[in-house]
């Protein structure tokens, strides 16, 4: 006979002619063990599967990408263009909104939203994961140096909007 | 058997096999839909409805109702308290079905 696990009510091991239970009382052979973890690997990966951003319609991740880039490329214009200024920097914070709403309108189609999960795959170190989400502010730090603040918010806003495309279309895996 | 004089912690509100696939479902993803939930557990709406309310009470789920358009959304999400116990759920089953793998290969070898 398998070797049955468990605790009893009390939380302590029970032993009834050497069997384990387990702390709803009922004994947990290891077949029914392995069943029971079957499954819910079955529903992780389910859930992973219907969350797979491949999956989703690539409308989302383009007009996410490019409220993305406008927002922070009119905000780096209004900076250069101060008789644009106000309409630029509204312009800016209204496509950064329309971005905001797009992210979360995108997460939840289809009925299931991602988990953040920074964790390394198979085959791939964890660091790699975030090695294309910083790529766009050390390009924007690079268009800092020659063109200030605003070379930093249009540098930013078309490789942040440019890594995200790629990111959530799947062409590059992070 | 060394797993046996410290058994693993196995979780009796994760017990049952539709709260355990519920569990598991929403531990791999950030929110999910009622109706997703329901058609994953292959349950009817009064049990998926039941499962939730449960892991709810237990602390393990929060249910968020929304609407979508005109259409009232059911949304289910596990807390923090709710990974760390499928997570030990999981690794809880996975000792037992690893010892009895190594009492097997013993049992062979002897």
């Amino acid at each position: 006979m398998m070797t049955v696990y468990g605790r009893g009510t009390t939380g302590r091991p029970s032993h009834t002619g050497g069997t384990h239970m387990d702390s709803t009382g009922a004994p947990m052979d290891a077949r029914r063990a392995k069943d029971a973890l079957t499954a819910a690997q079955a529903a992780q990966a389910a859930a992973r599967a219907a969350t797979d951003r491949r999956t989703r319609p690539r409308g989302y991740a383009v007009g996410q990408a490019l409220c993305f880039a406008a927002g922070f490329t009119a905000m780096g214009l209004a900076d250069r263009n101060p008789q644009w200024g106000a309409w630029l920097l509204t312009g800016g914070l209204l496509s950064l909104a329309a971005f905001f709403a797009l992210v979360w309108i995108g997460a939840h189609h289809g009925g299931v939203t991602r988990w953040f999960d920074r964790r390394g795959g198979a085959g791939r170190l964890a660091w790699r994961t975030w090695l294309l989400p910083l790529a766009p502010i050390a390009v924007s730090m690079l268009a800092a140096i020659p063109y200030g603040t605003a070379g930093w918010l249009v540098a930013f806003g078309l490789a942040g909007g440019l890594e995200h495309l790629l990111r959530t279309t799947g062409a590059v895996t992070a | 058997m060394s797993g046996a004089s410290q058994p693993p912690a196995l979780d009796r509100e994760l017990h049952h096999p539709t709260r355990l696939a519920l569990a598991a479902y929403l531990s791999a993803c950030g929110e999910a839909e009622f109706a997703v939930l329901r058609d994953y557990c292959q349950v009817s709406d009064s049990t998926m409805s039941k499962t939730l309310s449960a892991l709810e009470k237990t602390g393990y789920v929060t249910i968020r109702k929304g609407y979508l358009g005109k259409r009232p959304r059911t949304w289910a999400a596990l807390t923090l308290t709710g990974r760390r116990a499928v997570a030990a759920h999981l690794a809880a089953l996975e000792e037992i079905a690893s010892a009895a793998r190594t009492a097997g290969a013993e049992a062979g070898e002897g």
